[in-house]
């Protein structure tokens, strides 16, 4: 038997028993985690073929499987407290206030509306490099705001996630650019503009097309039906946990050499802090917690189950084939369909497609003359459309949960969004094609 | 009943969960204090510890064992060190031939093997690498710790959501924070491999080193392999020892870069701009780190042969050659402690005041006829005086 | 909702198996040249005649199109041998003083660490080689283009681009035997009626400097 027999087999196995598994009703995570089971058992018993391999002991099976675990530690970490900073901000009124004032100041203004909403949607994304951060941020605030637009959910949903997705695109954090530049060597310069006008057309475009018409709004109808607020709020108040937040996050860059290293699940902790000293009412922060754990256990779930999978395929040579697979496809076949594997790769192994596809892609293009920071651009901004597909779906269901959607999650959801999915996507393809031309464009 | 079920399942996994906790526990532990013994050659002078030259590190993992061979005789000085990136075992292994086998008897050599300990204290997360690699020797089996290419998170953490490289303020990706060739040239209140650049550069200037050589290994996909990567003050020497070599030993050619100035963070950029001593880095191929490599495995890691690399070089997507006959540890090794020998000798003829004359070191096809375990010592056998551990 | 997420994971396998067999097949065209070292085919060339019968002679002036060491490794093996030589790799044609060198030696292929920000703007580099030798060949000086690294340097689009653009504006070709490893430079000679001068390594450049 040779490698690629082995490694293919490998890969059979997690998609035929991931499909039983989802079959027999199981839930995402728990079906991608016995599918990863099923391709270390097969790795194991395979016959070891024409090529020497090592031994695979046991307790080191289980050491794999543990270190899969932690691999998006940080990025959970994130998750969590991003989510109960925001879930604390809500609870003490704040989340209520805020979309009030938006709906009075800019009931008659719907393009000054929608295009501070779009900035407010990339701002979390862009400088955490998150986008199911920027959901749960400021997602429910956006996506109140946009029912008092008459939205209808599933634009409203939709739109939640093409801008948080664009979000985790735009500059200055892109974590999917920066890891693959890192695993290439190459310096994170230049890539912002790049990053910025396909993030923002992107963004730009999404809002337009799902949101730029709506059913006109009672002011007064539409007001009686948010929720009240409580006493005590006021505009220094209610902006006063996002300037602690975005102030800490900036002062680290401004100041580099001597601002300590608070890193973002302490910043979003502190300005949680911030927002238990400026509510005017009390909260009970014991069941706040509870209650982002709880929804947060799926996502969280996922992220730890594709740690193990991606661990898993790395050992078995699964995860080299896939690779190997992409980056030796023709060129011409690399264009078009690099917009269809990246997006569906984000969905099943999430950030471990950047160094898996964009260390190879970059070496390759850089090999055939192509400017390397415009393409790589082009991918970063592909890969995050991918957030709503499955197995992972880690922004779409974020996005599901934050704004308590009740339609169907393909028909409903992710069909509302596929305009705007497929333009990103061709604008990025298109980019990339004439990635050198681009670059002569910005003088890159 | 069927709650009953339900109870037990879970009582069930939760003991599950324990046991892999408990075990993976125990594993990690094993790696994270498994101990590197290193019997140093008879003819060293000192053994010191970098926070002898900066307190910065004192008291963390990374306050790594610094190996003095000065022979007393005026000359020049050389720093030589591995483990920058534990990933890449040939760089310590190299450093550690110098460290067990030296014989310095003009000017001085400063041997590092693991310059980042605290990265071969964990493996990288979603790589599925091997915990230990091992090696043949004639007295039995030496096993070393297999690394990261970062720091472990263990001693630094968190990281920053982007690096911003001190002082040229290049944005860098946030993990690269922990990874010490990045970090160049340090940073005496950064984070701790910010802080051992800064104690290492203290060295440099403490010990009036003239030249320092970084051990690597890449992967054969990216642009810059079998190499020596230069600072502008090495470029004559790198360059005759690019031809020297190429002409006369290597039967793959090594190659020669410029270290390229908009980079930061680099030793060959960095060293060479912050001190008197010119900086070279040496690569050599490791199909371990490609992407598209196949099962992982220790075997992969020793032997470098790899089918799925093998057939990316069949589609010419390689920027090294490889066949069946892999990359194997003794030549990635070979090729670098014959590299080092060959920088010293070269830059004796260009900077005759700089000159070093040592002995001990085997040659390139005296490493490859006898293997790398010829070249390390038993512990158990050694005066205790010798043994130090990395 | 449950039927059209497992064709939406069909489609996922699908994509996954149809990616692999194109990896199980053999590429009918090399996107590139395989970096892999083949043994030379000397048969194939006339080295000692054309080491007998040219030589080149200095003062040499070098260059580099591309930023590769090449033309550092030149100078040295020109110095080793006594020979005046100066090495300046950002040399311009404004800069250039014809007076003082009889050849012009820009050797090719592009330096490749770092990428994007860090790396080298070949087309930059292939302008200014461009002016620097048509500057040189009005005032006289022989214009030797050279590749002298091996195939290391021969495997991107920017080796080819910097070696293009000086072969063609070259009266002489110097390599050593690995860069020529496929006869590529022995064809482009035969086929731009060029000299071409091939040589066994870069150390032996030296027995056709004078």
């Amino acid at each position: 038997m040779t490698m690629l027999q082995h490694s293919l087999l490998v890969l059979v196995s997690i998609a035929v028993v991931f499909a039983i598994a989802k079959k027999q009703k199981l839930s995402t995570e728990i079906s991608m985690l016995i599918a990863t089971i099923a391709a270390i058992l097969v790795h194991v018993i395979l016959p070891q073929g024409e090529d020497p391999r090592s031994q695979l002991p046991f307790l080191e099976i289980i050491r794999h499987l543990a270190e899969g675990t932690v691999t998006y530690f940080d990025v959970c970490l994130v998750f969590l407290t991003a989510t109960f900073f925001m879930t604390l901000y809500k609870e003490s009124g704040g989340v209520a206030y805020i979309v009030r004032q938006i709906v009075k100041t800019f009931f008659r203004r719907r393009i000054i509306c929608l295009l501070l909403l779009t900035f407010v949607m990339l701002v979390p994304g862009a400088i955490t490099g998150s986008g199911a951060t920027t959901v749960l941020t400021v997602g429910g605030l956006v996506g109140a705001v946009l029912t008092a637009m008459g939205i209808t959910e599933d634009r409203r949903v939709a739109l939640i996630f093409i801008l948080a997705a664009m979000s985790a695109a735009c500059p200055p954090i892109n974590l999917w650019a920066m890891m693959a530049a890192a695993g290439a060597n190459m310096p994170f310069v230049g890539f912002t503009i790049p990053l910025a006008f396909l993030s923002i057309t992107g963004a730009l475009f999404a809002t337009f097309y799902l949101a730029g018409r709506g059913e006109s709004v009672n002011l007064e109808e539409t007001l009686s039906n948010l929720p009240k607020v409580s006493e005590g709020w006021s505009g220094v108040r209610v902006v006063l946990p996002f300037i602690v937040l975005i102030g800490l996050v900036m002062a680290g860059r401004i100041w580099p050499a001597n601002f300590p290293v608070v890193g973002l699940p302490l910043i979003f902790m502190i300005s949680a802090g911030s927002v238990l000293l400026v509510s005017p009412k009390r909260i009970n922060v014991f069941n706040v917690a509870i209650t982002t754990v709880t929804n947060l256990k799926g996502l969280v779930g996922i992220m730890i189950v594709v740690g193990i999978l991606n661990q898993i395929m790395t050992l078995t040579g699964a995860r080299g084939l896939i690779s190997l697979a992409v980056v030796t496809l023709p060129i011409g076949v690399l264009f078009g369909t690099l917009w269809l594997i990246l997006p569906v790769a984000e969905g099943v192994l999430q950030y471990a497609v950047a160094p898996l596809f964009g260390v190879p892609l970059i070496m390759l293009f850089n090999m055939l003359g192509y400017d390397p920071v415009i393409a790589l651009s082009t991918w970063a901004v592909m890969l995050p459309v991918g957030d709503c597909l499955p197995p992972t779906a880690v922004v779409g269901r974020a996005a599901v949960m934050e704004l308590d959607y009740k339609g169907n999650y393909y028909r409903g959801f992710v069909k509302t969004a596929l305009v705007p999915m497929f333009f990103i996507l061709a604008l990025c393809t298109i980019t990339m094609i004439f990635c050198n031309e681009f670059s002569a464009i910005i003088g890159g | 009943m069927k709650n009953m079920n339900i109870k037990f399942i879970k009582v069930l996994i939760l003991f599950i969960v324990f046991c892999v906790i408990g075990i993976s526990g125990f594993l990690f532990r094993e790696h994270r204090t498994f101990k590197e013994p290193v019997v140093v050659s008879e003819h060293i002078t000192t053994v010191k510890k970098l926070s002898d030259y900066s307190d910065v590190v004192k008291g963390t993992v990374n306050d790594c064992n610094v190996y003095i061979f000065d022979s007393g005789v005026e000359g020049g000085t050389m720093l030589m060190f591995g483990g920058a990136h534990p990933e890449e075992p040939a760089t310590n292994l190299s450093a550690q031939v110098f460290t067990e086998n030296l014989n310095v008897t003009q000017g001085k050599i400063i041997v590092i093997n693991r310059i980042n300990i605290s990265a071969s204290t964990n493996t990288r997360m979603g790589e599925a690498y091997p915990r230990f690699f091992h090696v043949d020797t004639p007295w039995g089996v030496k096993t070393w710790r297999y690394g990261d290419r970062a720091a472990n998170p263990l001693d630094s953490w968190p990281d920053p959501e982007v690096y911003i490289h001190y002082p040229s303020g290049q944005n860098l990706a946030y993990v690269d924070i922990r990874n010490i060739n990045r970090n160049w040239p340090g940073k005496a209140d950064g984070l701790l491999t910010e802080r051992t650049a800064y104690a290492v550069m203290r060295l440099i200037e403490a010990e009036g080193v003239d030249m320092t050589l970084d051990y690597h290994e890449a992967e054969l996909e990216y642009p810059v392999e079998n190499t020596i990567v230069t600072h502008e003050k090495g470029n004559e020497v790198a360059a005759m020892t690019s031809m020297l070599l190429t002409s006369q030993v290597f039967d793959v050619p090594i190659g020669m870069e410029f270290s390229p100035k908009a980079l930061h963070g680099l030793s060959h950029r960095e060293i060479g701009d912050y001190s008197d001593a010119a900086s070279y880095l040496v690569e050599v191929a490791e199909p371990m780190l490609d992407r598209i490599r196949g099962i992982t495995d220790e075997e992969l890691l020793m032997s470098g042969k790899d089918r799925f690399v093998m057939k990316a070089g069949e589609h010419g997507l390689l920027y090294a050659p490889i066949d069946e006959n892999g990359w194997p540890i003794n030549q990635r090794v070979a090729r670098h402690v014959e590299t080092a020998k060959t920088i010293m000798q070269v830059n004796n003829m260009v900077r005759p005041e700089q000159t070093i004359l040592f002995d001990g070191i085997p040659s390139y096809h005296e490493i490859l006829e006898n293997g790398i375990g010829a070249y390390y010592n038993d512990p158990s056998m050694a005066n205790p005086n010798y043994v130090y551990y990395d | 909702m449950k039927k059209l997420n497992n064709f939406i994971i069909t489609i996922i396998v699908l994509v996954i198996l149809m990616t692999m067999m194109t990896a199980c097949s053999n590429s009918t065209e090399p996107t590139t040249n395989n970096t892999e070292t083949k043994e030379p085919e000397t048969e194939e060339f006339e080295i000692d005649e054309t080491k007998a019968d040219v030589t080149l002679k200095g003062p040499y002036i070098i260059t580099t199109c591309g930023q590769s060491p090449g033309a550092v490794m030149m100078n040295m093996v020109a110095m080793q041998e006594g020979l005046t030589s100066v090495n300046d790799n950002a040399l311009t044609a404004e800069a250039l003083n014809t007076d003082e060198y009889k050849t012009l030696i820009v050797t090719t292929g592009t330096s490749m660490k770092g990428m994007g920000a860090a790396g080298t703007d070949v087309n930059a580099e292939i302008e200014r080689c461009v002016k620097l030798i048509n500057t040189a060949k009005e005032a006289g000086l022989t214009i030797v283009g050279a590749h002298i690294e091996g195939m290391a340097r021969r495997t991107d689009s920017s080796d080819a681009a910097s070696i293009d653009a000086v072969m063609e504006l070259a009266d002489v070709i110097l390599i050593i035997e690995e860069s020529d490893s496929d006869g590529f430079f022995t064809k482009y000679a035969e086929d731009n009626n060029k000299q071409l001068i091939m040589v066994e390594n870069t150390l032996a450049i030296s027995s056709v400097l004078k």
